[in-house]
């Protein structure tokens, strides 16, 4: 999500340390597992937002950055069709290419999508379908 | 591992191979644990530094309203004190045919005055009348307002 792995080390850092500050806290009324996804899906937007708002600019500034980090080609081990795949992906709000993610690479039910995002399984669903064909127009034209 | 199927639509995503495209550096796995509790263990001595400021930003509005109070008091104050001194400007600029028309309409008596004006030495040498140079009309003046029963006691 964050593509840089700086930036991925420090959320996956605060991710943990917010789990051990919390546990006690931690209801029971989800899997733990659901809830530790939650928290770590809540940083990654968060961070994203706030990267957004520390540029002062356009968010296509912002997206221009991330996909300069995936074409450092810096721990990016895909081929030149999955590099536009990512890069495609970055056109996404950041919640969409949350919910891609989750879909699309670990394969997860919408179900538990829908338990971590807190959202309905139908805009899910609506949200996936969507994400799918911008991403092929994208690649198409490009 | 699947092959790309490029005879339809290259970019459909069905085509693209599904892959883990990010990787991690060497190792990183085996030093983030240390790295994660020592973080955990910092973020404790934050919190306990942070809790010991709520009780100062408590305290801050207290004391922001203490002050506020005591510039307006101090503005009300200074105020009244200039109001003082324009209410003397406003007595000097009265003409004294006006006073003395007040006076001769009002019931104070010259013993009234007195008991609320103190004299020093010389302010009371300036009220001093001049016998010697003095004219027809003022002394006139004089022996109306002046009890000649008095006299008798000097």
């Amino acid at each position: 999500m964050v593509i840089d792995h700086d930036d991925s080390d420090d959320l996956v850092q605060e991710v943990f340390v917010k789990i051990w500050k919390y546990l006690d806290k931690f209801r029971g009324d989800s899997q733990l597992y659901t809830w530790i996804y939650r928290i770590a899906t809540n940083e990654c937007l968060s961070f994203l937002a706030k990267k957004k708002k520390r540029f002062f600019l356009p968010l296509a500034d912002v997206e221009k950055e991330l996909s300069n980090q995936i074409d450092s080609g810096h721990h990016y081990t895909g081929d030149e069709v999955q590099m536009k795949l990512q890069k495609a992906l970055l056109k996404l709000p950041d919640k969409q290419r949350l919910v891609f993610n989750m879909k699309y690479f670990d394969e997860m039910k919408y179900e538990q999508i829908a338990e971590i995002t807190e959202t309905s399984v139908g805009a899910l669903k609506a949200s996936y379908h969507h994400a799918v064909k911008k991403i092929e127009e994208i690649l198409t034209n490009n | 591992m699947e092959t790309n199927k490029s005879h339809k639509n290259p970019f459909k995503l069905e085509y693209i191979s599904k892959k883990e495209t990010f990787s991690v550096p060497d190792g990183y796995f085996d030093t983030l644990p240390t790295i994660i509790q020592a973080k955990a263990i910092e973020s404790t001595k934050k919190s306990f530094v942070f809790n010991t400021s709520m009780a100062l930003k408590f305290a801050l509005p207290s004391l922001i309203f203490v002050m506020l109070v005591g510039y307006f008091g101090y503005k009300y104050q200074s105020g009244s004190i200039s109001a003082d001194a324009n209410i003397e400007q406003m007595l000097a600029d009265i003409s004294t045919e006006e006073m003395v028309e007040y006076l001769n309409q009002s019931d104070l008596s010259s013993e009234d005055f007195l008991e609320l004006v103190s004299f020093d030495g010389e302010q009371i040498d300036d009220f001093s009348v001049d016998l010697e140079n003095i004219s027809d009309e003022e002394l006139d003046l004089l022996m109306e307002n002046f009890n000649i029963e008095d006299l008798e006691n000097i």
